[in-house]
Parts: C-alpha cells; sequence; structure tokens
C-alpha cells in the first residue's frame, strides 16, 4: 500500500502537469481538432451520398444510420487514445535527453504513460465528450433513439483502455526509431496515414477484401480503433465480444514484450553514442 | 524577374544539396504523402465496389477531380511550404527581420528558404490518377484543353499559396496563426469530391469565402463537361487574383507593424 502511494505521488504530478500544459495551449488545441473535424463532416456527406446512390438500404452490413454513428465514433475514438507519446521519446533521442532518464530514480516508461494517462484524460473531456453528447442528443431528438445500453458502453470503454495500451505501447516502439531515422516528420506521416486505414478509421474493415481482412487478422491495428467501435455498435455477440477483447489483450502483451526487446536494444546502442 | 529566378535556382540548389544527404529522408516523407493519397483512393475504390456511381458522378470522373485536386496542392507544397513556419514560428522568435535586411522582395526570400520535395508524392499521385481517369474517360486532348489544364492547375496552385499566406500573416497579429491556418488547410479536402453532395452552405464557404472550390472541382469538372468554361476560366482566374491581392496586402500591412522580438 505504501509503496503503490509512493509510486502515485512520483508519477500523478507527471499527469497533472500534462492536462496544464493543454490547458495553457487550449485555443491551438482546438485549432487543431477543429481542422479534424471537417475530417468527419466531409466523410458525413460522403457517406449520405454513398447510401443515397445504393440500391439497397444496407451496405456490408451497415445501415447509413449505424454508418454515421460509426464515422464519430471511431473519430473520438482515435482522437482520445493518441497521445503524442512517439513525439515525445523522437524528440528526446535527437536531443539526447533519453540519456538523463537512465540516471534519474523514476521509471521511464511508466512516466510516459502517466504523462500520456494525462493528455487523454483531457482529450476524454475536452473532445469525446462534447461530440458524444451531441451525437446522442442529436440522435434522440430527431430519430428518437437511444444511447446504447450501459453494459455496451461499459464494455466499449474497456476496449478503449485496451486501445490506448496497444497504441500507446505501439508508439513508444515507434519513438524509439528515432535512434535511426532522423526525418520522425515524415515518417510519423506515413505511419498516422496508414494506421489510420488499417485499423478501420477511415472505412469499416469488413469493407476490405477477403485476404486483406486475413492479413490484418494477423496485425494489432484492428484492435486499436475497429474493435472498440463495432462493440460499441453491437455489432458482435457475447462471444464474439470476449474474443476480440482478448485479442486486444493479446496484442497488449505482445507490444509489451516488444517495446521491452526494442528498449534494450536502442540502450545499447546509446552506449555507443555516449562513447 | 530574372535576377528572382537565378537567385531561386542559387536557392534551391542549396536546400537539394542538403536533402541530398539524407536520400532515406526523401523517400520517407515521399511515401508519407503518397500513403495519405492512396488511402483516399482505396477508400473511393472499396466504396464504388457497392454502388455504380456516387451522386450520378462515375468512378473515374470522381478519380479525375481527385487526382486533379492533387496537382495545385502538390505545386503549392512544392515551393511554398516555409509559409507554414511564418505562421508557427518565424514571428515569434524574431527571426523575420533577417527578411526585411536583405535587399530582395522579402516574401520572395521566406518562400525560398525551402523547396520541400515531400510534394512529389502529392505530384506523382495527382499525375497518375488523373493519367489513368482521361484515359478511362477517354477524354480529348486537345491544344486548348491542355492550356486551359496549366491554367487552372497554376491558378489552383496560386489559390493555395494565397490561403496559407494570409491565414500565417495573422501572425504579424497574433504571434502563431498556426492553429488558424490548420484550420482553413483542412477545408481544402472538401474540393476533393463533387460540390453537390454538400449543403449550400458549404458550397458557399468553399467557393467564396475560402475559395478551395476552384482548386479543384470547378476546374476539374470543366473537363468531364459539368462547368461551363466561363465559370472554369473565369472564376478560376478570378480567385487566385482576387485571394492573391487580398493576402498579400495583409502580408504587407503585417510587416509594417512587425516588431522584432530580438534584442
Amino acid at each position: 500500500m505504501e509503496t503503490c502511494k509512493r509510486t502515485l505521488g512520483v508519477y500523478l504530478p507527471f499527469a497533472k502537469s500534462e492536462i496544464q500544459r493543454a490547458l495553457a495551449y487550449r485555443i491551438s488545441f482546438f485549432g487543431y481538432i477543429l481542422g479534424d473535424v471537417f475530417q468527419i463532416v466531409i466523410a458525413f456527406y460522403l457517406w449520405s451520398a454513398i447510401f443515397n446512390s445504393s440500391s439497397s438500404p444496407k451496405i456490408n452490413g451497415f445501415t447509413k444510420n449505424e454508418m454515421m454513428v460509426y464515422i464519430v465514433m471511431s473519430f473520438i475514438t482515435a482522437m482520445t487514445i493518441g497521445s503524442g507519446t512517439e513525439w515525445v521519446v523522437a524528440s528526446e533521442v535527437q536531443s539526447g535527453e533519453i540519456a538523463i532518464n537512465l540516471i534519474r530514480p523514476i521509471n521511464y516508461k511508466l512516466r510516459l504513460i502517466s504523462q500520456s494517462l494525462g493528455s487523454i484524460f483531457w482529450q476524454f473531456i475536452a473532445i469525446f465528450l462534447p461530440i458524444w453528447i451531441t451525437m446522442v442528443g442529436i440522435r434522440y431528438f430527431t430519430l428518437g433513439e437511444l444511447p446504447p445500453h450501459i453494459t455496451t458502453i461499459g464494455t466499449y470503454l474497456l476496449s478503449l483502455i485496451f486501445s490506448f495500451l496497444i497504441w500507446f505501447l505501439f508508439n513508444f516502439c515507434f519513438g524509439l526509431t528515432a535512434f535511426y531515422v532522423t526525418y520522425i516528420w515524415g515518417l510519423n506521416m506515413f505511419k498516422e496515414a496508414f494506421v489510420r486505414f488499417v485499423s478501420g478509421a477511415i472505412i469499416p474493415i469488413i469493407f476490405f477484401p477477403l485476404w486483406f481482412q486475413k492479413a490484418l487478422a494477423l496485425l494489432p491495428f484492428g484492435s486499436i480503433n475497429y474493435t472498440p467501435v463495432m462493440i460499441y455498435l453491437n455489432k458482435y455477440t457475447t462471444y464474439e465480444t470476449l474474443k476480440v477483447l482478448g485479442i486486444q489483450v493479446l496484442w497488449i502483451i505482445i507490444l509489451y514484450l516488444f517495446s521491452k526487446f526494442f528498449w534494450g536494444k536502442a540502450m545499447k546502442k546509446l552506449t555507443i553514442m555516449g562513447g | 524577374m530574372g535576377r528572382y529566378l537565378k537567385l531561386y535556382g542559387r536557392f534551391t540548389a542549396q536546400y537539394l544539396k542538403f536533402m541530398m544527404q539524407s536520400k532515406v529522408n526523401f523517400f520517407i516523407g515521399f511515401f508519407g504523402f503518397l500513403t495519405v493519397q492512396a488511402s483516399g483512393l482505396a477508400f473511393l475504390y472499396l466504396v464504388f465496389q457497392h454502388i455504380p456511381t456516387l451522386n450520378g458522378w462515375s468512378f473515374y470522373e470522381i478519380l479525375f477531380i481527385y487526382g486533379f485536386a492533387q496537382l495545385p496542392r502538390g505545386i503549392d507544397h512544392l515551393l511554398t511550404d516555409y509559409i507554414w513556419l511564418l505562421g508557427m514560428r518565424v514571428i515569434i522568435k524574431g527571426e523575420f527581420d533577417r527578411y526585411l535586411l536583405r535587399p530582395i522582395n522579402p516574401l520572395f526570400h521566406l518562400i525560398s528558404e525551402r523547396f520541400q520535395p515531400d510534394a512529389f508524392g502529392e505530384i506523382i499521385v495527382g499525375i497518375v490518377i488523373t493519367g489513368i481517369a482521361i484515359k478511362k474517360l477517354g477524354m480529348e486532348i486537345t491544344f486548348l484543353k491542355v492550356i486551359l489544364f496549366i491554367v487552372f492547375i497554376l491558378a489552383g496552385a496560386i489559390i493555395y499559396t494565397s490561403i496559407k499566406l494570409f491565414f500565417a500573416s495573422l501572425a504579424f497579429w497574433i504571434k502563431n496563426s498556426m492553429p488558424i491556418m490548420n484550420l482553413t488547410y483542412a477545408m481544402a479536402d472538401f474540393a476533393k469530391y463533387p460540390n453537390q453532395i454538400y449543403s449550400k452552405f458549404v458550397q458557399a464557404i468553399i467557393t467564396v469565402i475560402i475559395p478551395f472550390a476552384f482548386t479543384a472541382f470547378i476546374p476539374a469538372t470543366y473537363f468531364t463537361g459539368d462547368t461551363s468554361l466561363t465559370l472554369a476560366l473565369f472564376g478560376t482566374v478570378g480567385a487566385a487574383i482576387i485571394s492573391f491581392t487580398v493576402a498579400y496586402s495583409i502580408w504587407l500591412r503585417g510587416i509594417k507593424i512587425y516588431e522584432s522580438a530580438g534584442n
């Protein structure tokens, strides 16, 4: 208990400072968010036109209404779980600051995850809740549709936490590539565009050709966005839900081991550079 | 004019030397932008597996507009990428002094700071996609159309540059205009798809207020026979002239009130 309290005392300030930082830069923050909101608006119009042009009311099992929810939920899921860990790691690698973290009496990864939790807490309050409440409100007043059952929301939130962990570990490893690549901005551009697509944030994975879906099943990307959103839409049976949650946990474990391995390798490289 | 061309050549040569130090970085940036565009195309392709036309537009017509949209965007990105730094850094750091001290046009000087080869990702996607679409649509290639195509793309690039310059110049007043630049630049994506799918309100904004519609949809649909030559030509060139005049005068006003943050 004492250790637990002490750990919290050490790492909580990192989360707090991240929230304070976000509050200090909230105007630029909302500038970015609004720019991204246009993506939802475009997707909204595009899918409307697509469904209006389709001869059947359902495309790949999605009704127009479900697709609209899918777009919004996959957008706010992606916006909430991203914490910029890759930038923190990459810039500390490039500036050499990472060396100092080795002599500090704190765990580097725990510090990063505390910072990330701080920013996802802020993003949850500042992006997720307002957009989600607006969506639920609009759908209630125009379609008389109630939000999903509380257990569905609960399962979604659990899956969202798993998504966050997967994405965090993935980005941690990605940040370490700064040991090998100097142009992180360009590489990140590639990563973001690629992951957005294969995680189902642009179009549901079920729209992909079968061979591509099969290939993606062997990769962690679907677990980052598609899984929680499909849970929210109640597209899975209880058995399937447990299965996809299990897959998420599996990916957390795999990526954790991978990040440990990668970190060890990077540290070796650091010693060489340090001379 | 000749002097400026020569100077630009020198600046670019310097920058290219710097870029060549790391060819890997060039390919990374190139593939980064290529992936962004490719995912948009994959989306269209997957969607068209389920519908014959989108609001009456065939797959290749949409592809043509989409590909066309990349060209002005890419050209602007290639040549004037440094304007972004005006919005996010140059004013705050007091770096702007430098541009006022040299005997060349400050805007020209600012722009020639960077030549951005990442943009080839967009330009190449644009050329390939429009090429495929032209072939599949069986479009007739005439001398006049080629000239118009070039004029439209250059005018479109000027519109992009002007919108960027306008919002970046706000940094002279608000110091960091990056958020609003980002916001308005994101609106360019609206022009990649047929404008009829949007509400009248959205259409009005992207045509009249932030005229991205003239960088892609309006000129591109002249070639598919959906927009008249008058609207395409006068609209696009007119929008380019007006937006550049407005942006450049804001920039000039900004320079006037600029106070160095240095010591």
